[in-house]
């Protein structure tokens, strides 16, 4: 239900055009665990994105079954014991640029921003503040995150048998080019 | 060492490297060629997007990790990296698609594909999300 909420949301910022608005279906988030046993990397690249520069209103929004693991054997795990990828097949993060007066969206350059908001995984939600930036390109808008997650925190529970394979934090890397739509 | 009892770790030792080999094979093992993969489903780009825009539920139980072959034209071109790449089918007046990446690619100039271009795709499905999302595809014709 949370996630229809979301996906109409998005849909909605995604087609109400009274603002400048910007849009991808094909950004890129991925995560990264180190531990002495092992590293574990894996990246989407179907991630759906909408930012509205005039409320600085942003949405990404993912398919969990669309991580890419360089082993097999791991996105099975990932999608069949932490992820629950059947049960909570996506996950999302809508927010708002809390220093939006900051960003200059007719000036190409970089911004720091931070964007505070509610992260969704696996039917859990949790108010976060996001460090990032945002570059203004003669094409549209790059955002740029890296910050940390505890899969504890959205009832991820990691098996005894392999928590020392599986670091107790992850590093999540977003990148995402956004181009104008409408106007 | 009496010889049931060699016998047995000679067993035991055949065993253990029979089963080492298997554990480190299925460990590495990575994704299907699906080059080489019977599809399990067939379809238009028209036929996929309107049974997921009709019934999500229902399309996600049917087609979530399937192996489907996707007939449309192409709509978009994304290089994503070097070596993964996103082409997008969408048919006229229809507000979605499926969005195909392949992943592991060498050379992404040997795409010899451009917008309008009607392509065949076979990959793996991972549900919908604004658009019917494949994984792991290959280019058939």
């Amino acid at each position: 239900m949370k996630t229809k909420v979301l996906t109409v949301a998005f849909i909605f910022l995604a087609f109400n055009l009274s603002a400048q608005k910007f849009m991808t279906k094909n950004g890129y988030i991925g995560f990264f665990s180190h531990t002495p046993m092992e590293d574990i990397k894996a990246g989407n690249n179907q991630v759906a994105s909408i930012l509205d520069a005039s409320t600085g209103e942003i949405v990404f929004q993912v398919l969990m079954k669309s991580f890419k693991f360089e082993k097999a054997l791991m996105e099975e795990h990932f999608n069949e014991n932490y992820a629950e990828s059947e049960k909570f097949p996506k996950s999302t993060f809508k927010g708002k640029i809390a220093n939006l007066s900051d960003v200059d969206f007719s000036k190409p350059g970089i911004y720091k921003v931070t964007v505070d908001g509610d992260l969704f995984i696996h039917g859990v939600t949790k108010n976060v503040s996001l460090p990032g930036e945002i570059e203004i390109t003669k094409d549209g808008v790059n955002t740029r995150s890296e910050f940390i997650i505890i899969p504890e925190d959205y009832n991820i529970e990691i098996p005894a048998i392999v928590r020392e394979n599986i670091a107790k934090e992850m590093k999540v890397t977003v990148d995402v080019k956004l181009t104008p739509v409408g106007n | 060492m009496k010889p049931l009892i060699r016998n047995l770790l000679i067993i035991a030792v055949i065993l253990g490297t029979i089963g080492a080999i298997i554990g480190i094979n299925m460990y590495n093992r990575k994704d299907p060629d699906l080059s080489k993969v019977k599809a399990d489903y067939v379809l238009q780009v028209s036929e996929i997007v309107n049974e997921f825009e009709q019934d999500e539920n229902s399309a996600s139980v049917k087609y979530i990790d399937k192996v489907l072959e996707v007939t449309g034209p192409v709509s978009a071109i994304e290089l994503i990296s070097n070596s993964t790449m996103n082409i997008t089918l969408t048919v006229e007046n229809q507000m979605s698609g499926v969005i195909c990446s392949f992943q592991g690619i060498s050379n992404p100039a040997s795409f010899d594909i451009k917008e309008g271009d009607i392509i065949t795709v076979r990959g793996t499905c991972s549900g919908m999300l604004m658009d019917v999302l494949l994984n792991n595809c290959v280019i058939l014709r």
